[in-house]
Protein backbone atom coordinates (compact mmCIF):
# COMPACT_ATOMS: atom_id res chain seq x y z
CA UNK A 1 0.00 0.00 0.00
CA UNK A 2 1.08 3.24 -0.95
CA UNK A 3 2.17 5.86 2.22
CA UNK A 4 0.00 9.13 2.58
CA UNK A 5 -3.38 7.63 0.82
CA UNK A 6 -6.99 7.15 2.18
CA UNK A 7 -7.87 2.91 2.19
CA UNK A 8 -11.25 1.76 3.06
CA UNK A 9 -11.26 -1.98 4.16
CA UNK A 10 -14.15 -2.83 1.93
CA UNK A 11 -13.50 -7.23 2.42
CA UNK A 12 -13.31 -8.79 6.03
CA UNK A 13 -10.53 -11.35 6.66
CA UNK A 14 -13.70 -14.02 5.80
CA UNK A 15 -14.48 -12.80 2.82
CA UNK A 16 -10.76 -12.76 1.62
CA UNK A 17 -10.45 -16.43 2.88
CA UNK A 18 -13.70 -17.76 1.31
CA UNK A 19 -12.80 -16.23 -1.64
CA UNK A 20 -9.09 -17.60 -1.50
CA UNK A 21 -10.52 -21.36 -0.91
CA UNK A 22 -12.28 -20.68 -3.52
CA UNK A 23 -10.02 -19.50 -6.48
CA UNK A 24 -6.98 -22.13 -5.14
CA UNK A 25 -9.85 -25.53 -5.34
CA UNK A 26 -11.09 -23.97 -8.59
CA UNK A 27 -7.54 -23.96 -10.23
CA UNK A 28 -7.24 -27.03 -8.80
CA UNK A 29 -9.92 -28.74 -10.30
CA UNK A 30 -9.39 -27.04 -13.68
CA UNK A 31 -5.95 -28.58 -13.81
CA UNK A 32 -6.80 -32.10 -12.93
CA UNK A 33 -10.35 -32.57 -14.57
CA UNK A 34 -10.01 -31.62 -18.39
CA UNK A 35 -7.16 -33.66 -19.36
CA UNK A 36 -10.04 -36.95 -18.54
CA UNK A 37 -12.46 -35.19 -20.53
CA UNK A 38 -10.46 -33.91 -23.23
CA UNK A 39 -8.20 -37.63 -23.07
CA UNK A 40 -7.36 -38.04 -26.46
CA UNK A 41 -5.55 -34.47 -27.21
CA UNK A 42 -2.20 -34.11 -27.25
CA UNK A 43 -2.07 -32.12 -24.10
CA UNK A 44 -3.72 -34.34 -21.80
CA UNK A 45 -1.17 -37.10 -21.56
CA UNK A 46 1.99 -34.30 -20.78
CA UNK A 47 -0.88 -32.81 -18.22
CA UNK A 48 -1.64 -36.33 -16.80
CA UNK A 49 1.86 -37.01 -16.43
CA UNK A 50 2.43 -34.18 -14.81
CA UNK A 51 0.65 -34.75 -11.97
CA UNK A 52 1.64 -38.69 -11.45
CA UNK A 53 -1.14 -40.10 -13.42
CA UNK A 54 -5.18 -40.43 -13.20
CA UNK A 55 -5.03 -41.75 -9.94
CA UNK A 56 -3.28 -39.13 -8.21
CA UNK A 57 -5.18 -36.45 -10.46
CA UNK A 58 -8.31 -37.96 -9.41
CA UNK A 59 -7.48 -38.18 -5.65
CA UNK A 60 -5.99 -33.59 -6.43
CA UNK A 61 -9.69 -33.12 -7.91
CA UNK A 62 -11.81 -34.95 -5.36
CA UNK A 63 -9.90 -33.40 -2.50
CA UNK A 64 -10.00 -29.73 -4.34
CA UNK A 65 -13.36 -30.38 -4.75
CA UNK A 66 -13.94 -31.24 -0.58
CA UNK A 67 -13.04 -27.91 -0.08
CA UNK A 68 -14.83 -26.15 -2.09
CA UNK A 69 -18.02 -27.28 -1.06
CA UNK A 70 -17.01 -27.14 2.33
CA UNK A 71 -16.13 -23.34 1.39
CA UNK A 72 -19.36 -23.07 0.16
CA UNK A 73 -21.41 -24.66 3.03
CA UNK A 74 -19.64 -22.40 5.39
CA UNK A 75 -20.63 -19.12 3.13
CA UNK A 76 -24.12 -20.61 3.00
CA UNK A 77 -24.04 -20.55 7.02
CA UNK A 78 -22.91 -17.09 6.83
CA UNK A 79 -25.93 -16.01 4.82
CA UNK A 80 -28.39 -17.28 7.17
CA UNK A 81 -26.59 -15.91 9.84
CA UNK A 82 -27.15 -12.11 8.00
CA UNK A 83 -30.26 -13.01 6.50
CA UNK A 84 -32.29 -14.93 9.32
CA UNK A 85 -30.28 -13.57 12.71
CA UNK A 86 -29.14 -9.94 11.55
CA UNK A 87 -32.11 -9.69 9.51
CA UNK A 88 -30.01 -7.93 6.34
CA UNK A 89 -31.86 -6.25 3.98
CA UNK A 90 -31.58 -8.58 1.21
CA UNK A 91 -32.65 -6.19 -1.37
CA UNK A 92 -30.50 -3.03 0.29
CA UNK A 93 -27.53 -1.32 -1.50
CA UNK A 94 -25.44 -3.50 0.52
CA UNK A 95 -26.75 -6.48 -0.45
CA UNK A 96 -24.87 -8.95 -2.78
CA UNK A 97 -28.69 -10.27 -4.19
CA UNK A 98 -29.65 -9.21 -7.36
CA UNK A 99 -32.43 -6.15 -7.32
CA UNK A 100 -33.55 -4.16 -9.73
CA UNK A 101 -30.86 -1.72 -10.33
CA UNK A 102 -28.42 -3.87 -11.53
CA UNK A 103 -30.74 -4.52 -14.42
CA UNK A 104 -30.50 -0.37 -15.15
CA UNK A 105 -26.79 -0.75 -14.49
CA UNK A 106 -26.08 -3.53 -17.07
CA UNK A 107 -28.34 -1.23 -19.64
CA UNK A 108 -26.27 2.05 -18.27
CA UNK A 109 -23.15 -0.08 -18.71
CA UNK A 110 -23.92 -0.94 -22.52
CA UNK A 111 -24.98 2.94 -23.06
CA UNK A 112 -21.33 3.86 -21.57
CA UNK A 113 -20.06 1.54 -23.84
CA UNK A 114 -20.98 3.07 -26.79
CA UNK A 115 -20.88 6.83 -25.80
CA UNK A 116 -24.35 6.90 -24.86
CA UNK A 117 -23.94 7.94 -21.86
CA UNK A 118 -22.00 8.06 -18.42
CA UNK A 119 -21.37 5.21 -16.50
CA UNK A 120 -23.45 3.93 -14.03
CA UNK A 121 -22.88 4.98 -10.16
CA UNK A 122 -22.50 1.66 -8.48
CA UNK A 123 -23.27 0.60 -5.41
CA UNK A 124 -21.51 -1.62 -3.08
CA UNK A 125 -21.37 -4.72 -5.32
CA UNK A 126 -21.34 -4.16 -9.04
CA UNK A 127 -24.05 -6.71 -11.21
CA UNK A 128 -20.92 -8.51 -12.65
CA UNK A 129 -19.63 -9.07 -9.55
CA UNK A 130 -23.12 -10.40 -7.86
CA UNK A 131 -23.38 -12.70 -10.99
CA UNK A 132 -20.09 -14.14 -10.39
CA UNK A 133 -21.08 -14.32 -6.89
CA UNK A 134 -24.22 -15.90 -7.90
CA UNK A 135 -22.73 -18.36 -10.44
CA UNK A 136 -20.60 -20.29 -7.81
CA UNK A 137 -24.29 -21.20 -6.50
CA UNK A 138 -25.20 -22.34 -10.08
CA UNK A 139 -21.94 -24.22 -10.25
CA UNK A 140 -21.81 -26.11 -7.16
CA UNK A 141 -25.47 -27.31 -7.37
CA UNK A 142 -24.56 -28.77 -10.85
CA UNK A 143 -20.92 -29.40 -10.85
CA UNK A 144 -21.01 -30.45 -6.98
CA UNK A 145 -24.27 -32.81 -7.12
CA UNK A 146 -23.16 -34.08 -10.69
CA UNK A 147 -19.24 -34.52 -8.84
CA UNK A 148 -20.88 -36.65 -6.31
CA UNK A 149 -23.05 -38.13 -7.71
CA UNK A 150 -20.16 -39.45 -10.07
CA UNK A 151 -17.48 -39.86 -7.49
CA UNK A 152 -19.74 -42.35 -5.51
CA UNK A 153 -21.65 -44.08 -8.04
CA UNK A 154 -23.01 -47.70 -6.76
CA UNK A 155 -24.80 -45.07 -4.22
CA UNK A 156 -26.30 -43.05 -6.70
CA UNK A 157 -27.24 -46.81 -8.37
CA UNK A 158 -29.20 -46.93 -4.91
CA UNK A 159 -31.05 -44.03 -6.01
CA UNK A 160 -31.88 -43.18 -9.18
CA UNK A 161 -31.15 -45.66 -12.66
CA UNK A 162 -27.75 -45.79 -13.62
CA UNK A 163 -28.70 -43.74 -16.97
CA UNK A 164 -28.47 -40.39 -14.26
CA UNK A 165 -24.48 -41.30 -14.14
CA UNK A 166 -24.39 -40.84 -18.35
CA UNK A 167 -26.84 -37.34 -17.24
CA UNK A 168 -24.29 -36.49 -14.62
CA UNK A 169 -20.91 -36.99 -17.32
CA UNK A 170 -22.85 -34.38 -19.15
CA UNK A 171 -23.59 -31.79 -16.58
CA UNK A 172 -20.00 -32.38 -14.70
CA UNK A 173 -18.35 -32.08 -18.34
CA UNK A 174 -20.51 -28.77 -19.50
CA UNK A 175 -21.10 -26.99 -16.68
CA UNK A 176 -17.06 -27.08 -16.00
CA UNK A 177 -15.84 -25.83 -19.30
CA UNK A 178 -18.99 -23.38 -18.91
CA UNK A 179 -17.35 -22.35 -15.43
CA UNK A 180 -13.75 -22.51 -16.46
CA UNK A 181 -14.56 -20.27 -19.47
CA UNK A 182 -16.67 -17.53 -17.68
CA UNK A 183 -13.65 -17.15 -14.85
CA UNK A 184 -11.33 -16.90 -17.87
CA UNK A 185 -12.94 -14.31 -20.43
CA UNK A 186 -14.87 -12.62 -17.97
CA UNK A 187 -13.67 -12.62 -14.25
CA UNK A 188 -9.68 -12.34 -15.31
CA UNK A 189 -10.96 -9.84 -17.74
CA UNK A 190 -12.55 -7.48 -14.70
CA UNK A 191 -10.14 -8.11 -12.21
CA UNK A 192 -7.09 -7.98 -14.29
CA UNK A 193 -7.50 -6.18 -17.36
CA UNK A 194 -9.93 -3.26 -16.73
CA UNK A 195 -7.74 0.09 -16.83
CA UNK A 196 -9.26 0.82 -13.33
CA UNK A 197 -7.30 -2.15 -11.88
CA UNK A 198 -4.91 -3.31 -14.46
CA UNK A 199 -2.19 -5.76 -13.75
CA UNK A 200 -4.62 -7.03 -10.73
CA UNK A 201 -6.72 -5.63 -8.24
CA UNK A 202 -5.78 -6.55 -5.19
CA UNK A 203 -8.79 -5.55 -3.27
CA UNK A 204 -10.15 -9.54 -2.69
CA UNK A 205 -6.60 -10.64 -0.96
CA UNK A 206 -5.82 -7.15 1.18
CA UNK A 207 -8.91 -5.81 1.55
CA UNK A 208 -8.27 -2.59 1.36
CA UNK A 209 -9.21 -0.30 -1.72
CA UNK A 210 -8.30 3.02 -2.14
CA UNK A 211 -11.32 5.65 -1.17
CA UNK A 212 -10.23 7.41 -4.93
CA UNK A 213 -10.72 4.27 -6.55
CA UNK A 214 -13.31 3.29 -4.77
CA UNK A 215 -14.99 6.96 -6.11
CA UNK A 216 -14.56 6.21 -9.35
CA UNK A 217 -15.52 3.02 -9.72
CA UNK A 218 -18.62 2.67 -7.19
CA UNK A 219 -19.62 6.61 -7.08
CA UNK A 220 -23.40 5.50 -4.87
CA UNK A 221 -21.60 3.53 -2.15
CA UNK A 222 -18.90 6.52 -2.22
CA UNK A 223 -21.38 9.11 -1.65
CA UNK A 224 -23.66 7.12 0.71
CA UNK A 225 -20.06 6.29 2.78
CA UNK A 226 -19.08 10.11 2.64
CA UNK A 227 -22.74 10.69 4.00
CA UNK A 228 -22.49 8.17 6.94
CA UNK A 229 -18.78 9.40 7.80
CA UNK A 230 -17.35 6.65 7.30
CA UNK A 231 -14.87 7.67 4.86
CA UNK A 232 -13.26 11.48 3.89
CA UNK A 233 -14.39 12.97 1.10
CA UNK A 234 -11.58 13.00 -1.53
CA UNK B 1 31.45 -63.70 -29.55
CA UNK B 2 34.32 -65.94 -30.67
CA UNK B 3 36.28 -63.08 -31.46
CA UNK B 4 36.52 -62.41 -28.49
CA UNK B 5 37.78 -65.52 -26.66
CA UNK B 6 39.83 -66.55 -29.30
CA UNK B 7 41.58 -63.05 -28.47
CA UNK B 8 41.53 -64.13 -24.41
CA UNK B 9 43.48 -67.76 -25.27
CA UNK B 10 46.27 -66.23 -27.93
CA UNK B 11 47.20 -63.41 -24.98
CA UNK B 12 47.27 -66.16 -22.17
CA UNK B 13 49.41 -68.23 -24.58
CA UNK B 14 51.57 -65.47 -25.57
CA UNK B 15 52.03 -64.86 -21.91
CA UNK B 16 53.62 -68.56 -21.02
CA UNK B 17 56.87 -67.63 -22.70
CA UNK B 18 57.44 -64.54 -20.27
CA UNK B 19 59.72 -64.62 -16.97
CA UNK B 20 57.67 -65.50 -13.54
CA UNK B 21 57.68 -61.30 -12.38
CA UNK B 22 55.72 -61.25 -15.86
CA UNK B 23 53.18 -63.22 -15.45
CA UNK B 24 51.47 -62.34 -12.21
CA UNK B 25 51.38 -58.94 -14.06
CA UNK B 26 49.98 -60.61 -16.85
CA UNK B 27 47.75 -62.65 -15.07
CA UNK B 28 45.97 -59.35 -13.97
CA UNK B 29 45.61 -58.18 -17.25
CA UNK B 30 44.29 -61.37 -18.46
CA UNK B 31 41.94 -61.12 -15.72
CA UNK B 32 40.82 -57.70 -16.31
CA UNK B 33 40.48 -58.34 -20.26
CA UNK B 34 37.98 -61.54 -18.93
CA UNK B 35 35.96 -59.81 -17.36
CA UNK B 36 35.35 -57.24 -19.85
CA UNK B 37 34.89 -60.22 -22.30
CA UNK B 38 32.70 -61.53 -19.86
CA UNK B 39 30.57 -59.00 -19.71
CA UNK B 40 30.44 -57.85 -23.06
CA UNK B 41 29.06 -60.94 -23.55
CA UNK B 42 26.83 -60.90 -20.76
CA UNK B 43 25.80 -57.39 -22.73
CA UNK B 44 24.84 -59.16 -26.07
CA UNK B 45 22.67 -62.10 -24.79
CA UNK B 46 20.73 -59.85 -23.06
CA UNK B 47 20.66 -57.17 -26.09
CA UNK B 48 20.53 -59.41 -28.80
CA UNK B 49 16.99 -60.46 -29.99
CA UNK B 50 15.20 -62.87 -28.83
CA UNK B 51 15.20 -65.90 -31.41
CA UNK B 52 12.78 -68.70 -31.27
CA UNK B 53 13.63 -72.36 -30.49
CA UNK B 54 13.59 -73.99 -33.84
CA UNK B 55 14.08 -77.35 -33.06
CA UNK B 56 12.14 -78.34 -36.20
CA UNK B 57 14.66 -76.39 -38.60
CA UNK B 58 10.64 -75.34 -39.89
CA UNK B 59 11.89 -71.98 -39.99
CA UNK B 60 15.26 -72.34 -42.36
CA UNK B 61 12.69 -72.14 -45.03
CA UNK B 62 9.88 -70.22 -43.15
CA UNK B 63 12.54 -67.64 -41.85
CA UNK B 64 12.54 -66.12 -45.10
CA UNK B 65 10.91 -62.96 -46.30
CA UNK B 66 10.56 -63.99 -49.73
CA UNK B 67 9.03 -67.63 -48.98
CA UNK B 68 5.50 -67.60 -50.55
CA UNK B 69 3.31 -70.93 -51.55
CA UNK B 70 4.39 -71.63 -54.99
CA UNK B 71 1.16 -73.48 -56.06
CA UNK B 72 -0.27 -71.31 -59.01
CA UNK B 73 -3.42 -69.78 -57.54
CA UNK B 74 -5.50 -66.61 -58.81
CA UNK B 75 -4.37 -64.02 -57.35
CA UNK B 76 -1.27 -62.86 -54.75
CA UNK B 77 1.08 -65.40 -53.89
CA UNK B 78 0.38 -66.74 -49.90
CA UNK B 79 3.27 -65.31 -47.55
CA UNK B 80 4.45 -68.78 -45.54
CA UNK B 81 6.84 -65.89 -43.63
CA UNK B 82 7.36 -66.35 -39.95
CA UNK B 83 9.21 -63.18 -38.40
CA UNK B 84 11.37 -65.81 -36.15
CA UNK B 85 12.29 -62.48 -34.01
CA UNK B 86 8.66 -61.71 -33.28
CA UNK B 87 7.31 -65.22 -32.60
CA UNK B 88 11.07 -65.56 -30.16
CA UNK B 89 9.11 -62.86 -28.28
CA UNK B 90 5.80 -64.28 -28.16
CA UNK B 91 4.39 -66.63 -24.95
CA UNK B 92 4.95 -69.47 -27.33
CA UNK B 93 8.80 -68.91 -28.63
CA UNK B 94 9.87 -72.08 -26.58
CA UNK B 95 6.74 -74.32 -28.21
CA UNK B 96 8.03 -76.34 -31.19
CA UNK B 97 6.00 -75.77 -34.40
CA UNK B 98 4.13 -78.91 -34.49
CA UNK B 99 2.86 -78.14 -30.74
CA UNK B 100 0.25 -75.83 -32.77
CA UNK B 101 0.60 -76.95 -36.03
CA UNK B 102 -0.38 -80.33 -35.52
CA UNK B 103 -1.54 -83.06 -38.23
CA UNK B 104 1.47 -81.71 -40.31
CA UNK B 105 4.21 -84.36 -41.38
CA UNK B 106 7.55 -83.21 -42.06
CA UNK B 107 8.39 -84.01 -45.35
CA UNK B 108 10.21 -81.69 -47.62
CA UNK B 109 8.68 -79.88 -49.46
CA UNK B 110 5.96 -79.72 -46.71
CA UNK B 111 2.48 -80.16 -48.34
CA UNK B 112 0.90 -82.42 -46.08
CA UNK B 113 -2.24 -81.06 -45.70
CA UNK B 114 -5.14 -82.79 -43.79
CA UNK B 115 -7.84 -81.88 -45.91
CA UNK B 116 -10.53 -82.92 -44.13
CA UNK B 117 -10.45 -80.45 -41.67
CA UNK B 118 -10.31 -76.86 -42.50
CA UNK B 119 -7.86 -74.68 -41.20
CA UNK B 120 -9.91 -72.85 -39.14
CA UNK B 121 -10.66 -76.32 -37.07
CA UNK B 122 -7.01 -77.08 -36.55
CA UNK B 123 -6.43 -73.78 -35.57
CA UNK B 124 -9.31 -74.44 -33.19
CA UNK B 125 -8.09 -78.20 -31.76
CA UNK B 126 -4.48 -76.69 -31.59
CA UNK B 127 -5.52 -73.72 -28.92
CA UNK B 128 -8.12 -76.55 -26.91
CA UNK B 129 -4.97 -79.21 -26.72
CA UNK B 130 -3.14 -76.77 -24.27
CA UNK B 131 -5.87 -74.33 -23.14
CA UNK B 132 -8.83 -76.52 -22.60
CA UNK B 133 -10.63 -74.28 -20.05
CA UNK B 134 -10.19 -71.17 -22.01
CA UNK B 135 -12.12 -73.03 -24.78
CA UNK B 136 -14.64 -74.51 -22.66
CA UNK B 137 -15.47 -70.29 -21.83
CA UNK B 138 -15.42 -70.25 -25.55
CA UNK B 139 -18.01 -71.93 -26.44
CA UNK B 140 -20.99 -70.52 -24.67
CA UNK B 141 -19.67 -67.32 -26.07
CA UNK B 142 -21.37 -65.38 -29.10
CA UNK B 143 -18.62 -65.75 -30.69
CA UNK B 144 -18.74 -69.51 -30.66
CA UNK B 145 -22.26 -69.44 -31.65
CA UNK B 146 -21.54 -67.69 -34.74
CA UNK B 147 -18.83 -70.42 -35.64
CA UNK B 148 -20.54 -73.38 -34.88
CA UNK B 149 -23.35 -72.06 -36.65
CA UNK B 150 -22.40 -70.08 -39.65
CA UNK B 151 -18.75 -71.39 -40.17
CA UNK B 152 -18.16 -67.89 -39.47
CA UNK B 153 -17.13 -65.23 -36.66
CA UNK B 154 -13.92 -64.95 -34.64
CA UNK B 155 -11.64 -67.81 -33.48
CA UNK B 156 -8.92 -68.25 -30.76
CA UNK B 157 -6.87 -66.94 -33.37
CA UNK B 158 -8.74 -64.15 -34.76
CA UNK B 159 -8.14 -62.02 -31.30
CA UNK B 160 -5.10 -63.47 -30.27
CA UNK B 161 -3.52 -63.43 -33.12
CA UNK B 162 -1.05 -66.43 -33.61
CA UNK B 163 2.87 -66.45 -34.10
CA UNK B 164 2.90 -63.03 -32.27
CA UNK B 165 1.06 -63.75 -28.64
CA UNK B 166 2.18 -61.78 -26.35
CA UNK B 167 3.04 -62.79 -22.48
CA UNK B 168 0.58 -61.35 -20.12
CA UNK B 169 -0.54 -62.24 -16.39
CA UNK B 170 -4.09 -61.75 -15.92
CA UNK B 171 -5.24 -59.21 -13.75
CA UNK B 172 -2.01 -57.51 -14.36
CA UNK B 173 -2.65 -56.06 -18.02
CA UNK B 174 -0.62 -52.93 -18.39
CA UNK B 175 -3.16 -50.31 -19.61
CA UNK B 176 -1.22 -49.80 -23.36
CA UNK B 177 -2.12 -53.33 -23.14
CA UNK B 178 -5.67 -53.23 -22.58
CA UNK B 179 -6.05 -50.18 -24.56
CA UNK B 180 -4.75 -52.29 -27.43
CA UNK B 181 -6.49 -54.60 -27.01
CA UNK B 182 -9.94 -52.91 -27.03
CA UNK B 183 -8.85 -51.02 -30.46
CA UNK B 184 -7.29 -53.76 -32.63
CA UNK B 185 -8.97 -56.76 -31.35
CA UNK B 186 -12.73 -56.25 -30.36
CA UNK B 187 -12.41 -52.80 -32.38
CA UNK B 188 -11.41 -54.17 -34.95
CA UNK B 189 -15.08 -56.17 -35.49
CA UNK B 190 -16.69 -54.17 -33.00
CA UNK B 191 -15.70 -50.22 -34.30
CA UNK B 192 -18.98 -48.70 -33.71
CA UNK B 193 -19.00 -49.85 -29.84
CA UNK B 194 -15.34 -48.89 -29.07
CA UNK B 195 -15.74 -45.53 -30.74
CA UNK B 196 -18.88 -44.94 -28.55
CA UNK B 197 -16.82 -46.49 -25.39
CA UNK B 198 -14.21 -44.31 -25.95
CA UNK B 199 -16.35 -41.42 -24.88
CA UNK B 200 -16.76 -42.97 -21.52
CA UNK B 201 -14.53 -42.03 -18.60
CA UNK B 202 -13.56 -45.95 -18.00
CA UNK B 203 -11.44 -45.98 -21.86
CA UNK B 204 -10.37 -42.51 -21.54
CA UNK B 205 -8.60 -43.00 -17.96
CA UNK B 206 -7.09 -46.38 -19.65
CA UNK B 207 -6.62 -44.04 -22.83
CA UNK B 208 -4.38 -41.61 -20.13
CA UNK B 209 -2.22 -44.88 -18.44
CA UNK B 210 -4.87 -45.65 -16.00
CA UNK B 211 -4.06 -49.40 -15.73
CA UNK B 212 -6.89 -50.29 -13.29
CA UNK B 213 -9.81 -48.70 -15.43
CA UNK B 214 -11.77 -51.60 -17.16
CA UNK B 215 -11.41 -52.46 -20.88
CA UNK B 216 -13.88 -54.41 -23.26
CA UNK B 217 -12.94 -58.10 -21.77
CA UNK B 218 -12.94 -56.59 -17.67
CA UNK B 219 -16.73 -56.15 -18.39
CA UNK B 220 -17.61 -58.74 -21.26
CA UNK B 221 -15.62 -61.45 -20.17
CA UNK B 222 -12.14 -62.51 -21.53
CA UNK B 223 -13.83 -65.93 -23.11
CA UNK B 224 -17.19 -65.59 -22.35
CA UNK B 225 -18.34 -62.59 -24.46
CA UNK B 226 -21.53 -61.46 -22.92
CA UNK B 227 -23.43 -58.99 -24.21
CA UNK B 228 -24.39 -57.29 -21.16
CA UNK B 229 -27.91 -55.81 -21.29
CA UNK B 230 -28.91 -53.21 -18.37
CA UNK B 231 -30.87 -54.93 -15.76
CA UNK B 232 -29.89 -58.91 -16.39
CA UNK B 233 -28.03 -60.53 -13.43
CA UNK B 234 -24.81 -61.37 -15.33
CA UNK B 235 -24.18 -57.57 -16.04
CA UNK B 236 -25.11 -56.65 -12.39
CA UNK B 237 -22.23 -59.00 -11.29
CA UNK B 238 -20.12 -57.62 -14.17
CA UNK B 239 -20.10 -54.44 -13.12
CA UNK B 240 -19.38 -55.78 -9.63
CA UNK B 241 -16.31 -56.51 -10.17
CA UNK B 242 -15.37 -53.86 -9.46
CA UNK B 243 -17.39 -51.59 -8.31
CA UNK B 244 -18.89 -54.40 -5.19
CA UNK B 245 -22.07 -52.42 -4.00
CA UNK B 246 -23.83 -52.45 -7.79
CA UNK B 247 -27.42 -53.34 -8.28
CA UNK B 248 -29.73 -53.94 -10.84
CA UNK B 249 -30.39 -49.60 -11.18
CA UNK B 250 -26.70 -49.32 -11.14
CA UNK B 251 -26.71 -51.42 -14.83
CA UNK B 252 -28.79 -48.95 -16.43
CA UNK B 253 -25.77 -46.73 -16.90
CA UNK B 254 -24.71 -46.59 -20.84
CA UNK B 255 -21.44 -47.13 -21.47
CA UNK B 256 -21.68 -46.81 -25.87
CA UNK B 257 -23.73 -44.08 -26.70
CA UNK B 258 -23.85 -42.79 -29.82
CA UNK B 259 -21.94 -39.42 -30.34
CA UNK B 260 -24.63 -36.41 -29.13
CA UNK B 261 -26.20 -39.25 -27.21
CA UNK B 262 -28.55 -40.39 -31.24
CA UNK B 263 -29.29 -43.77 -29.12
CA UNK B 264 -30.46 -42.56 -25.30
CA UNK B 265 -33.11 -42.26 -23.14
CA UNK B 266 -34.99 -38.96 -24.25
CA UNK B 267 -33.87 -37.44 -20.93
CA UNK B 268 -30.56 -37.94 -21.52
CA UNK B 269 -30.43 -36.23 -24.87
CA UNK B 270 -32.59 -33.10 -23.11
CA UNK B 271 -30.38 -32.35 -20.51
CA UNK B 272 -27.67 -32.62 -23.33
CA UNK B 273 -29.42 -30.09 -25.73
CA UNK B 274 -30.03 -27.71 -22.24
CA UNK B 275 -26.19 -27.32 -21.22
CA UNK B 276 -24.74 -27.34 -24.07
CA UNK B 277 -27.13 -24.49 -25.46
CA UNK B 278 -26.50 -22.94 -22.16
CA UNK B 279 -22.60 -23.04 -22.66
CA UNK B 280 -22.72 -21.84 -25.82
CA UNK B 281 -25.11 -18.56 -24.56
CA UNK B 282 -23.69 -17.80 -21.53
CA UNK B 283 -20.17 -17.36 -22.76
CA UNK B 284 -20.92 -15.45 -26.28
CA UNK B 285 -22.99 -12.93 -24.48
CA UNK B 286 -20.21 -13.22 -21.43
CA UNK B 287 -17.52 -12.65 -24.02
CA UNK B 288 -19.40 -10.08 -26.65
CA UNK B 289 -19.74 -7.79 -23.19
CA UNK B 290 -16.36 -8.08 -22.43
CA UNK B 291 -15.14 -7.04 -26.08
CA UNK B 292 -17.52 -4.16 -26.14
CA UNK B 293 -16.05 -3.47 -22.57
CA UNK B 294 -12.87 -3.74 -24.14
CA UNK B 295 -13.29 -1.54 -26.87
CA UNK B 296 -14.37 1.82 -24.98
CA UNK B 297 -11.66 1.84 -22.39
CA UNK B 298 -8.99 1.16 -25.40
CA UNK B 299 -10.60 4.10 -27.11
CA UNK B 300 -10.43 5.70 -23.58
CA UNK B 301 -6.41 5.22 -23.76
CA UNK B 302 -6.00 5.93 -26.97
CA UNK B 303 -8.52 8.94 -26.57
CA UNK B 304 -10.63 8.28 -29.33
CA UNK B 305 -14.41 9.81 -29.15
CA UNK B 306 -16.46 10.58 -31.73
CA UNK B 307 -19.78 9.51 -33.62
CA UNK B 308 -20.59 6.02 -35.46
CA UNK B 309 -18.04 4.43 -37.92
CA UNK B 310 -15.62 7.99 -37.73
CA UNK B 311 -14.97 5.80 -34.25
CA UNK B 312 -14.12 2.70 -35.64
CA UNK B 313 -11.66 4.38 -38.07
CA UNK B 314 -10.59 6.81 -35.78
CA UNK B 315 -9.43 4.10 -33.64
CA UNK B 316 -7.36 1.99 -36.19
CA UNK B 317 -5.98 5.40 -38.12
CA UNK B 318 -4.58 6.51 -34.38
CA UNK B 319 -3.53 2.32 -33.62
CA UNK B 320 -1.66 2.96 -37.17
CA UNK B 321 0.25 6.04 -36.63
CA UNK B 322 1.04 4.85 -33.21
CA UNK B 323 2.23 1.54 -34.95
CA UNK B 324 4.21 3.88 -37.53
CA UNK B 325 6.05 5.56 -33.70
CA UNK B 326 4.13 9.11 -34.24
CA UNK B 327 2.72 9.25 -30.78
CA UNK B 328 0.98 12.82 -32.00
CA UNK B 329 -1.91 12.71 -34.35
CA UNK B 330 -3.25 14.95 -36.54
CA UNK B 331 -6.69 12.58 -36.28
CA UNK B 332 -9.76 15.67 -35.19
CA UNK B 333 -11.06 12.51 -33.52
CA UNK B 334 -8.54 11.67 -31.15
CA UNK B 335 -8.46 14.38 -28.36
CA UNK B 336 -5.67 14.44 -25.50
CA UNK B 337 -6.54 13.26 -22.28
CA UNK B 338 -6.18 16.27 -20.25
CA UNK B 339 -8.33 18.26 -22.45
CA UNK B 340 -11.24 15.52 -21.86
CA UNK B 341 -14.66 17.39 -20.09
CA UNK B 342 -15.89 14.12 -20.13
CA UNK B 343 -16.29 13.33 -16.73
CA UNK B 344 -16.09 9.46 -17.25
CA UNK B 345 -13.50 9.05 -19.32
CA UNK B 346 -11.66 11.04 -16.17
CA UNK B 347 -12.74 8.65 -13.71
CA UNK B 348 -11.71 6.04 -16.25
CA UNK B 349 -8.08 7.42 -16.62
CA UNK B 350 -7.74 8.91 -12.76
CA UNK B 351 -8.59 5.76 -11.67
CA UNK B 352 -6.29 3.81 -12.87
CA UNK B 353 -2.97 3.23 -10.21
Amino acid sequence: MEEGKDYFVRFNWYHRLSHFVMMTTFIGCTLTGPPLKYSYDFWAQAMMSFWGGVHNAGLIHRVMAGFMVADFLVHALYLAYWVVIKKANVFGPDSIFFRKKDLSDLLGMVKWFFDRGERPRFERFTFWEKFDWFAVFWGIAMIGTSGFALWFPTVTGQFVSGIFLNVARIIHGDEAILAIGWILFVHLYNSHLRMNVFPLDPVIFTGRMPVEHLKHDKRAWYDRLVQEGKIKPQ
Amino acid sequence: MGFFRGDVMDRHCAGRDRSTAGLARHGRRRQIVLVFGLALLLVLAVASPAVARDVEGCLICHGDPDFVDPTPNAGEPTSLYVDSEMFGESVHAQQPCSACHRGFVLTIPQHQVDVDKDFRQVAIEACEACHPDAFMSYQTSAHAKVYYQDDAGPICISCHGSHAIRRVRLGEESAEFKMEMAKDSCGRCHQDKFDRARDEFHIKALNLGYERAATCFDCHGYHENLALHSGEPETVEACRECHPGANEGFTYFQMHLEPHFMNAWWGVRAVYLFFSTLLIVVLVVGIAYTTVHLQKETRILLGVFGGGLGRLFGFIRVLEEESRGNGKSNNPLRAERADQDDSDVKDETEGGE
